[in-house]
């Protein structure tokens, strides 16, 4: 059991800018093993996955695959030296079928060049049969769930003869049903013999999945243990460098006057398809409310028409007490309104400008930042400097661009400016995912601190159901851009009975969905 | 964390590496030079004499180089207002003819009080230049139309409505060439210092590079210029009015081309004679480009690409080498200057030492 199939010998990586990302890693990984790989972002985990699939070049180091050196200097040697990836953003052809996805780039010839879907479709089934993933290879990509597609992901490398796979957050985009059946996958590849390198920020996923961890921080190796002798606390520990409480300590919210309402809004794109159907829920000054839905089902359109980045025709949205169909987007943010948004480089921050640039976006053009039409220097550094400080955005110089930034401080970075500016009402579209821990944790305080101390209404849209029910007061479900569930309490739900609405297994009734609106 | 090579001692190390490259580029360059010297003249002492010290050999020499570097100044600034927020309306060659044209109308038909008169005529081109500059970007903006190909097909419009003028409005019937009545002096610009041709707009380019250096850095304007070039979907998101932002750049833009024009034709000409674009709009994105879209470094970069102008000019009229090698070297070392990549490889290897020395990586 204790031969290995992967090791990385002292790894070091040097960015273009200077930034060491990882310090002469070690990292090794047994046969047939589920090991996760455990860090904060910018501890250096996928500049070590990206060496090890060759998409980054490292300046010293060795990788050795079943005791062998080899030398990987692109994907195409890591496929052949049986290293697959699975990355967070699937890499398939919407329009083509899953056959022809699976076999994409060793397309099978009848002769003549001419492709063979028969030959295609044997070879996917072959491999999904093996490993009981049951896909219709017929299906195009773009007819199934996201869950479907993942599958498809993991044949396509294992058709390629992978036997490292590794699989980077693959559960972020999944509901809990669906992560249960891919675990049951990843186990029956394990059985067969396959090594899974398994990146993951969700810590009870780690403790139900895997066998080994191994800790990075700041681009150093911080441990390697065994699963069943640690537990989450000691893992989070590790990633962070001290401990942090998971649980966040939560009063009951004191409702104040209504902040968000929104009445029967239906939004229907220019292309004609119904993306919001008659949505009905309000959120008071001093509560949270959470989202629940699978990517794709509506959430994103409420944020956007919350923002002011979509203009509504049906139905009425009522801002602290203002009806804003015909705000401008500068208005909606005058009238109290903030928004993280989930596509945080295209409409939370300008990468390609300063830091400081990036916090003062919202402010620059008032007291006490502006005096007339100069904006005064002096001011934004103190602020800039106020909320580096405050949020923990970690960089060298707040003049340097927001793109020298990790995922996890970029997000600190727009909450710090989205939290800060006096809001009434804040709509966070998935503000945690795909960063570390510690900033995690650290926005969900912000969120619930907001809503008890400043009397902020807050909507909470988060394919993470732990953080919905851990930072909610109440949650609605949406499916296909309706309510289909109003859940009053968090007492009264857990994430199973949430995913069951989230996958449109169950509705409530007209009633029931009505009661959000009280 | 950042890593190891902390704030201010990584930025002075990537200028320093800077500096370094640009020194290398322009050695490589001269080096090629110098081999193509010897081999087509054999008067290779003297090319490179005149080509690399020649426009500092007298106080008229370098006059040319300042007086080339005005409208190179203004042109790099109005291609850097164009580019801030990503369009790349390259109308300003066109805008810069178009506004000579202009000046020489209002030099001759109208009748302004001495000092006044320049100053109407410059503000009067620098509104035609920002609203010439606005046709491109509006049609952008309202129908959707790439506005490239928009302003270089304006270009066409504007060089041969400004020959028409020329032809047709004010030329002087009397000259052997195609040239207007000379300006009155009063509608000219005073040179500065006798024995050059110095001229006052030396001023009208240091207020520009003033003007937008500030607007860009301390305006509620150019926050919002820069942020809406940065990433307009962002700068939207944050309450940004993305469409004035976007057509305020471009106004400002033409009208740093008009003022070229303007200067141009009431400093150097004193009357309108050229029927043909001088393409400086074009060198202003050379400049821009070189000076990185900031005033200050487009400043510098118009002065050197006047300079190697000034040099290549001289070795023409003083050696055996034909124009068109003159007009070969002088755009290789633009050329090696602009190669970001030259030497990155080196660049990063320092840099990994440099992070080593300074114990960030632990076993190197």
């Amino acid at each position: 059991m204790s031969e290995k199939a992967l090791e990385m010998k002292k790894i070091v990586k040097v960015y273009p800018n200077g930034f060491v990302a990882n310090k002469g890693i070690d990292f090794s990984v047994e046969k047939g093993e589920i090991h996760a790989l455990l860090g904060e972002n910018g501890a250096g985990k996928t500049t070590l996955m990206s060496i090890l699939f060759g998409l980054e070049t490292h300046e010293e180091g060795e990788i050795f695959i079943n005791g062998e050196k080899v030398e990987i200097h692109n994907p195409l040697d890591a496929i052949k030296n049986g290293i697959g990836m699975v990355h967070q953003h699937f890499k398939l052809v919407e329009s083509l079928t899953i056959a022809e996805n699976v076999v994409l780039g060793m397309e099978p010839k009848k002769g003549m060049g001419v492709f063979s879907m028969e030959e295609a479709v044997r070879i996917t089934m072959e491999t999904a049969e093996k490993y009981n993933m049951p896909v219709d290879p017929y299906a195009a990509i773009e007819s199934v769930s996201v869950g479907v597609r993942q599958q498809v992901e993991i044949i396509k490398i294992l058709v390629r003869g992978a036997k490292i796979l590794v699989l980077d957050e693959p559960t972020a985009v999944l509901t809990p049903q669906e992560t249960q059946r891919l675990f049951k996958e990843l186990k029956h590849l394990k059985e067969a013999g396959n090594t899974i390198i398994f990146i993951s920020h969700k810590l009870n996923e780690v403790e139900e999945i895997c066998d080994t961890f191994t800790v990075l921080r700041r681009g150093e190796l911080i441990g390697v243990k065994k699963v069943s002798e640690s537990s989450a606390n000691e893992m989070s520990a590790m990633m962070i460098g001290h401990n942090v409480d998971l649980i966040i300590q939560r009063e009951e919210p004191v409702l104040q006057q209504e902040m968000i309402r929104m009445e029967h809004v239906t939004y229907t794109t220019i292309f004609g398809k119904k993306k919001l159907d008659d949505i009905s829920f309000n959120v008071h000054a001093g509560e949270v409310m959470g989202i629940a839905a699978i990517e794709g089902n509506g959430q994103n359109e409420i944020a956007d028409i919350l923002s002011g980045l979509t203009k509504y025709k049906e139905g009425s949205v009522v801002i602290n007490g203002k009806e804003v169909k015909e705000h401008s987007i500068r208005e909606m943010r005058e009238a109290g309104m903030a928004y993280v948004s989930n596509d945080r480089y295209k409409f939370g921050c300008a990468q390609g400008s300063s830091i400081r640039d990036n916090l003062l976006a919202d402010r620059y053009f008032k007291t006490p930042v502006a005096k007339g039409f100069i904006v005064q220097a002096s001011e934004m550094n103190k602020i800039a400097d106020k909320l580096i400080e405050e949020y923990d955005i970690r960089c060298d110089s707040k003049y340097n661009n927001a793109k020298s930034l990790s995922g996890g401080n970029a997000q600190k970075l727009i909450v710090a400016r989205e939290f800060t500016n006096h809001p009434k009402a804040i709509i966070v579209n998935q503000p945690t995912r795909g960063i570390d821990v510690g900033s995690a944790q650290m926005i969900r305080e912000k969120l619930v601190e907001l809503s008890r101390t400043a009397g902020v209404a807050v909507l909470l849209i988060s394919a993470d159901l732990t953080e919905l029910l851990e930072v909610s007061d109440k949650i609605v479900v949406m499916h296909s851009g309706e309510i289909v569930a109003y859940f009053p309490s968090i007492n009264d739900v857990d994430e199973f009975k949430l995913g069951e609405y989230m996958l449109g297994a169950k509705k409530q009734t007209p009633e029931e969905v009505r009661c959000a609106v009280h | 964390m950042c890593g190891p090579l902390k704030g201010k001692a990584r930025k002075t190390f990537i200028q320093n590496f800077e500096m370094f490259r640009i020194l290398t580029a322009i050695a490589i360059a001269f080096a090629v030079i110098a081999v193509l010297v010897m081999l087509s003249s054999d008067e290779a002492g003297a090319v490179t004499y005149w080509f690399i010290l020649g426009p500092v050999t007298s106080l008229r020499r370098f006059g040319g180089v300042i007086e080339l570097a005005v409208p190179f100044v203004l042109c790099g600034l109005s291609i850097t207002m164009m580019f801030q927020v990503n369009r790349f309306n390259l109308c300003s060659d066109g805008v810069f003819y178009i506004c000579m044209a202009f000046a020489s109308i209002f030099a001759l038909f109208l009748d302004l009080p001495p000092f006044i008169f320049p100053i109407v005529i410059i503000v009067l081109c620098a509104l035609i230049g920002g609203a010439v500059a606005l046709i491109p970007a509006g049609l952008e903006v309202k129908f959707n139309s790439n506005v490239t190909v928009c302003a270089l097909m304006l270009n066409y419009v504007l060089q041969y409505l400004g020959r028409y003028i020329l032809l047709y409005k004010v030329k002087d019937p009397t000259l052997t060439y195609n040239g207007s009545f000379m300006f009155p002096d009063k509608a000219t610009l005073p040179v500065l210092i006798s024995g050059t041709r110095m001229h006052a707009g030396i001023l009208v380019a240091v207020l520009a590079v003033a003007f937008i250096f500030f607007l860009l850095k301390y305006t509620k304007l150019g926050f919002a210029i820069r942020l809406t070039g940065k990433n307009s979907d962002f700068a939207k998101a944050t309450g940004i009015k993305v469409i004035p932002a976007i057509l305020l750049s471009q106004f400002i833009g033409g009208s740093l081309a008009g003022i070229g024009g303007a200067v141009e034709v009431m400093g150097i000409y004193k009357q309108f004679r050229i029927d043909t674009m001088l393409g400086y709009g074009f060198d202003g994105i050379l400049i821009a480009v070189m000076g990185k879209n900031n005033p200050l470094k487009v400043t510098v970069a118009a002065i050197a690409l006047a300079y190697l102008r000034q040099g290549a000019a001289l070795v023409n009229s003083y050696t055996d080498i034909p124009l068109e090698l003159v007009m070969v070297l002088q755009n290789l070392v633009v050329i090696f200057v602009a190669a970001e990549q030259l030497m990155a490889g080196l660049k990063h290897r320092m840099i990994v030492k440099q992070s080593a020395a300074e114990g960030g990586v632990s076993h190197v």
